[in-house]
């Protein structure tokens, strides 16, 4: 899977293209297509963290801002400790369909591919 | 009715305060605690991946967070653990052991409680969920368990600590040293840390059946924990033993079934003691003999909140 570079700040994770249209797609169904990403490591799940995706208006001081193909990604300092090096890739199959998350700093994931242990 | 105690000072004693305390604590334990209202408390396993145990707390909600009570010695490690998992959460972790007293009290530790006491009687309502009691100064007062109404458990200030036992000596109450409440305890079959409770250990060995929700949804081990009940893993489960007198058993001590090694003793005082014996011979009344072949250990079904 190929995947699509910042264009501005040096990267922390990758998002693929399916990902980055898809997130497009709901941003502008939202009517906030210039709003960000926000992707975010979290306590919670059967592994103990969590990935999180949100909708945010705007960066904090904390937030590292990536930019893929003119979507605009937020990463807090501490969820980078975990997520530094992911890949969010978008599955658009019937069964599968979702988000998911490859992280290589994740030593296991739970059956349901949200929750992932370090 | 008389009224005896024993305080602790190594007990684990861990704050979580903030507005996202309850909901958090609901993904590293088995119980549903998010549902908690203040004055209302539980008992829930804390959980590793694996699905084994840090520890077996009571839990204790009020307005403004948890308060969770744990065994002796494990108050660094649940708080450092649940720590780590603070991100993205408004929950501030901390570890109160060391400054708190835990006080197991036996008999009639109703009277200390400033309320009426027929309201008293809800302190041992449910046998998942009961409700506990704020006292001078900060302090708590709970059941230990719903299945032991005598047994009540009361966190005091160590500063405060001092003036508190001389007012429960002045009443008459009587104190007890670690080894009698270490019999009262074996002989109650309540699991603790270090004993029953710990890494290597799963809640349903422990015979924690009512500190587990299996409704509640996502937590640290869950798919574990969920998977050994609905498969029926459970390899060895809680029992009481009992011996001759005069025989000595110690803890650790493999008990053999025809020479084949089917369990191993947790807890001894005198002639009784805790133990993990598999499934298949954890009835009562099933004999076994240590691997030294010194004794032979008499299985009882001893934890207290079974029929």
């Amino acid at each position: 899977m190929s995947t699509t570079t910042p264009s501005s700040a040096p990267t922390l994770i990758n998002l693929t293209p399916k990902a980055i249209a898809h997130v497009k797609s709901l941003l502008e169904r939202q009517g906030k297509p210039e709003a960000y990403l926000r992707v975010a490591a979290v306590g919670g799940g059967c592994s103990g963290f969590s990935y999180k995706l949100d909708v945010a208006d705007e960066a904090t001081a904390q937030d590292r801002v990536m930019t893929f193909d003119g979507l605009k990604v937020l990463l807090d300092m501490k969820s980078s400790l975990l997520l530094s090096g992911m890949e969010l890739d978008y599955n658009d199959d019937l069964m599968n369909a979702g988000f998911t998350f490859k992280n290589p700093n994740a030593a296991h994931t739970c059956g349901c591919g949200t929750s992932f242990s370090v | 009715m008389s009224l005896s105690y024993h305080a602790d000072l190594d007990r684990a004693v861990v704050r979580l305060e903030g507005p996202d305390a309850a909901t958090f604590f609901q993904g590293y334990s088995t119980q549903e605690t998010r549902s908690l209202v203040p004055g209302e408390a539980t008992r829930a396993a804390v959980t590793t991946r694996k699905g084994t145990m840090l520890d077996w707390v009571l839990v204790l909600r009020d307005e403004t967070g948890l308060t969770l009570v744990g065994g002796p010695g494990r108050g660094a490690i649940l708080a450092t653990t649940l720590d780590r998992y603070t991100l993205g959460v408004d929950v501030t972790v901390t570890d109160r052991s060391a400054g708190t007293r835990v006080v197991t009290l036996i008999g009639s530790w109703t009277d200390l409680l400033p309320v009426p006491a027929d309201e008293a009687s809800r302190l041992t309502a449910d046998a998942r969920r009961w409700s506990w009691r704020g006292t001078a100064d900060g302090e708590a007062l709970c059941a230990g368990h719903p299945a032991l109404p005598e047994v009540a458990i009361w966190l005091v200030d160590e500063a405060s600590w001092p003036a508190r036992e001389a007012n429960l000596v002045d009443r008459g109450a009587e104190p007890w040293a670690a080894d009698r409440i270490e019999g009262w305890r074996i002989g109650a079959g309540f699991p603790a840390s270090g004993h029953e409770i710990g890494e290597d250990v799963n809640p349903w060995e422990a015979r924690l059946e009512t500190s587990i929700s299996l409704e509640k949804g996502c937590y640290l081990g869950q798919e574990v924990v969920a998977r050994l009940f609905h498969y029926r893993k459970i390899q060895r489960q809680l029992m009481g033993l009992t011996w001759s007198a005069g025989t000595h058993v110690e803890i650790g001590a493999t008990l053999l079934d025809e020479e084949r090694p089917v369990g191993v003793v947790t807890s001894v005082s005198g002639e009784r003691g805790l133990g993990l014996v598999k499934v298949a011979q954890a009835r009562p009344g099933v004999q076994l003999v240590t691997a030294a072949g010194e004794a032979t250990v008499t299985l009882e079904d001893r934890p207290f909140w079974l029929p």
